[in-house]
């Protein structure tokens, strides 16, 4: 199996949480969010992801384009039994796989998060977006763990993620596993409503030059990436891209003056020689983005190396490490400097037959450091943030169609000391393809720097004031889920889940103004569901829903000024479908239609858009495509009041692709 | 579907399109079912499940992504652009799937093409040597691979343990997996990688 592969074998290392906010409201209350996702898709022929299935005849030319470990876990009869995969683990997961995201035509990671119907994906303006999975939607959401190439991409400032600073060069992404739900005992904190873990293919798997580019009404950009194999059995790629995009627009036409312009570039190298792996990455960009009074500006750049052994015996050890900078200035407002390093490894191994044991430790260490204004400030001004975690789990065949997981990490951190982090799962796989699973978690976000270090204005007399008693937020989840397949090419995902949370963040009124406070408590509930059916070798559908139920309160004893407000704005209901049809071999049409009930806090009404993408490849290594998003609609808002919101226009985008 | 208001002029004939679009999509929805049905019905005349359409395209695949994964000396080729030989023995619908699929699909810069092995044909030039299940004679045919250098044997038979393949492919779980025999891939003078390695449902070394 594969080192980045299985849900049970997977550690990933830890986060903290924190979030909420300031700049941007948000909504919440009680909303029910579910999501929908009826696609059709098409063709091509391969199959979605794992949890599709192969079925009446996939074409051989398109299988070539799946990686070793895609092509080993494609369903050829049905009689799957064990979990091979993360696809197969025990909990709520979508794949967004290499072929969904290429045919989508999408040209951002945000963009393409809209694939998993168990996201919400809310496009607050062109550069920005709020992304959650379980409610709790913000654009400083902050319970979902994002990762890249197995490197946390995380702001400790409020335990979320700027998406606007995130890009992969999209051609080279394998996956991306979207996890809903809890995952805190493999990934850590942060990780309590879900997990984005986007994984970009080997170098040995990107040889040979791709140039892509595009133009647009909204948008204008391209990427080019070439890739060849090293004297000393490596391989390595190198790759740029850059792209701008337009301002948005007010719904009376003003423009929102956020315009933005993104230059990203790096390389990745893997030698495979035959008992170990080792990966050796880096990435760097720059952006700038307009906002009055001034453009604000980012950039960032990591590196990453990570070694796997496999030892005669199966047992795979691995390590990694990564150093990650970032900047990004906001000017009027603060200015921040954030440097990472995070050093983690792994032991997997099988005991006694019927054990699988993976047994982990990780630490992080960032130094945070930000330049305060008068509006607001965050002191001490420099932080020197720490984490350490340990954990283990131990997945357990008890029969040939049952499996218990036990895990467990204790992670610590500089504000609230030690959490603990245990799961319990099970899987009875009564028949081929079906499995019934449930799972019982606890996860917490640990503060974040909003959270203990933010006052507001920038000097005394302060109204807001950090606040060193902001605990931990914590969440108990219960789930159940089926997932199944229905004859050759139907295959169906549902669950639904409960989850009770404590010391959600409130706001606290005190003598001259408020603190942050742990004062709301409550429980989301909710359904997922999802379904694929092949209805042609040729033709593919999809088609997700989502609903979700909050129910949160400020606890007895505690006052709260607006707080509740501020911990999300999630629709009741989502969902989505796509079409996905190769009219012929040359000649792809797809259809994407995504509904998103309204928002309820501030109000953000229901919005239905429609994109479709024709595509058409005269020869093996050239295509080109037309796309247009929000097809039936100039316009419409997904987020932000009314009076202050950009609206998302109808994009039309023409786009080409050559590799060879 | 919600709709906003639309401008002038190319919204019209946009939802026109997307109505005939829609009709097109029903009819072929028709087609589908019916299509399926017989699909149905004749893929259940196969033994243990196996949708053996599924299963022939996925070994194809496999064939031509080992390519990837391989090491050949230097030797093995005439040049730098020499094309990698893929031969099939005993498996035509492999070879059909093949070939439609390594056209215009180098590999590191050389040609793929492959051959319709026939029983006693000379193996030379081949750097991959595929032996179906429908070889009348496999052992003969390891045998005759045994003496041949440089050539990755692959096989697809639960016996193929030990006699000479390098790699044998075989349906687990309703999968289709690989056992890799490192021996008889270094008898070649063939380098597997680590990640064909990790993949690979048993790696073995030798008879053992």
């Amino acid at each position: 199996m594969g080192p980045n592969f299985s849900y049970a074998r997977r550690g990933r290392a830890m986060t903290q949480g924190a979030t909420m906010g300031y700049p941007c409201p948000a909504g919440s209350g009680n909303a029910i969010v579910p999501r929908a996702a009826w696609r059709l898709a098409l063709i091509g022929g391969i199959l979605v992801c794992s949890v599709a299935r192969a079925d009446v005849q996939l074409a051989a030319s398109n299988l070539a384009d799946l990686s070793l470990e895609q092509l080993s876990d494609i369903v050829v009869t049905s009689v799957s039994r064990r979990a091979q995969s993360l696809a197969d683990a025990p909990a709520s997961v979508y794949v967004i796989t290499h072929e969904e995201i290429r045919r989508s035509g999408v040209t951002s990671l945000p963009e393409a998060l809209r694939l998993a119907p168990n996201l919400e994906v809310a496009r607050a303006d062109t550069n920005q977006y709020a992304i959650s999975a379980r409610g709790f939607n913000n654009i400083l959401a902050n319970k979902l763990l994002v990762l890249i190439d197995g490197r946390t991409v995380y702001t400790p400032l409020f335990s979320g993620t700027f998406w606007e600073a995130q890009d992969v060069m999209l051609e080279d992404i394998d996956r991306i596993e979207v996890v809903s739900g809890p995952g805190a005992t493999l990934w850590g904190a942060n990780a309590v409503n879900g997990i984005i873990n986007i994984i970009t293919r080997s170098a040995r798997d990107t040889q040979g030059t791709l140039v892509a580019g595009g133009v647009g009404n909204r948008e204008a950009g391209g990427d080019a990436r070439y890739g060849s194999a090293l004297d000393n059995d490596g391989y390595y790629r190198v790759y740029g891209k850059t792209i701008h995009r337009n301002a948005s627009e007010f719904a009376n036409g003003n423009t929102v003056h956020d315009s933005s312009t993104r230059t990203q570039g790096g390389f990745r190298a893997d030698w495979d020689t035959p008992a170990q792996n080792v990966t050796l990455q880096a990435d760097a960009y720059t952006g700038d983005i307009d906002q009055l009074p001034s453009a604000r500006s980012i950039a960032g750049a990591n590196v990453l190396a990570s070694w796997s052994h496999r030892a005669s015996d199966g047992s795979l050890a691995r390590l990694q490490a990564y150093y990650d900078y970032t900047y990004r200035e906001h000017p009027g407002s603060f200015k921040e400097t954030l440097n990472t390093i995070d050093i983690e490894a792994q032991y997997g191994t099988r005991w006694n037959g019927n054990h699988e044991i993976v047994v982990g430790g990780g630490y992080r260490h960032a130094r945070d450091e930000v330049t305060n204004s008068a509006a607001q400030a965050l002191l001490p001004p420099d932080r020197e943030l720490q984490w350490a975690n340990v954990f283990a789990q131990d997945q357990i065949s008890i029969r040939d169609d049952f499996d218990v997981i036990v895990g467990a990490k204790v992670e610590t951190n500089i504000y609230t000391g030690a959490e603990f982090l245990p799961n319990v799962r099970a899987a009875w796989r009564p028949a081929a393809g079906q499995m019934l699973w449930a799972s019982a978690s606890r996860a917490v976000r640990s503060p974040a720097r909003i959270d203990r270090d933010l006052y507001i204005p920038g000097k005394p007399p302060y109204f807001v004031a950090g606040n060193d008693g902001f605990a931990s937020e914590t969440a108990n989840v219960y789930e159940l889920g089926y997932r199944g397949q229905v004859g050759a090419g139907t295959s169906f995902t549902v669950t639904v889940f409960t989850t009770d949370f404590d010391r959600l963040r409130s706001v606290q009124p005190q003598p001259g103004g408020a603190v942050f406070a742990n004062g709301i408590d409550g429980t989301t509930t909710g359904v997922e569901a999802w379904g694929t059916w092949r209805v042609l070798s040729n033709w593919q559908l999809f088609g997700g829903v989502t609903a979700l139920r909050e129910r949160l309160h400020v606890k007895p004893g505690s006052v709260d000024l607006g707080g509740l407000a501020t911990l999300g704005n999630d629709p009741s209901v989502q969902w989505n479908f796509r079409s996905a049809w190769d009219v012929t071999p040359e000649v792809g049409f797809d259809v994407m239609a995504r509904r998103v009930a309204a928002l309820p806090t501030p109000s953000v009404p229901a919005y239905t858009a429609v994109d479709a993408r024709l595509v058409w490849r005269p020869s093996r290594e050239f295509e080109v495509s037309v796309s247009a998003q929000n097809l039936f609609d100039p316009g419409h808002a997904e987020w932000g009041v009314a009076s202050n919101r950009a609206e998302i226009q109808r994009a039309y985008f023409l786009a080409f692709l050559w590799t060879r | 579907m919600t709709r906003g208001p639309r401008p002038p002029g190319t919204a019209d004939s946009l939802v026109d399109r997307c109505k005939a679009a829609a009709g097109a999509l029903a009819r072929a929805l028709c087609r589908a079912l019916c299509i399926c049905s017989l699909v149905a019905a004749s893929t259940a005349a196969y033994p243990a499940d196996v949708d053996r359409g599924v299963e022939r395209a996925v070994k194809a695949a496999y064939l031509y992504k080992f390519l990837n994964y391989a090491d050949w000396p230097d030797k093995a080729f005439a040049d730098a652009h020499a094309p990698y030989v893929i031969g099939v023995h005993g498996a035509d619908d492999i070879v059909l799937e093949l070939t439609k699929l390594v056209s215009a699909r180098p590999v590191a810069d050389r040609p793929v093409q492959v051959r319709k092995v026939a029983r006693g044909e000379s193996l030379d030039g081949l750097h991959v040597l595929f032996i179906g299940a429908g070889a009348a004679n496999p052992a003969g045919m390891l045998a005759q691979s045994a003496q041949q250098g440089s050539l990755l044997v692959v096989t697809e038979s639960d016996r193929a343990a030990g006699a000479g393949a390098a790699i044998n492919l075989l349906v687990v779980d309703g999968r289709v997996r690989f056992d890799v025999f490192l021996d008889a891939a270094e008898r070649a003078g063939i380098r597997l990688s680590s990640r064909l390695l990790a993949v690979a449902r048993n790696v073995r070394n030798g008879a053992e």
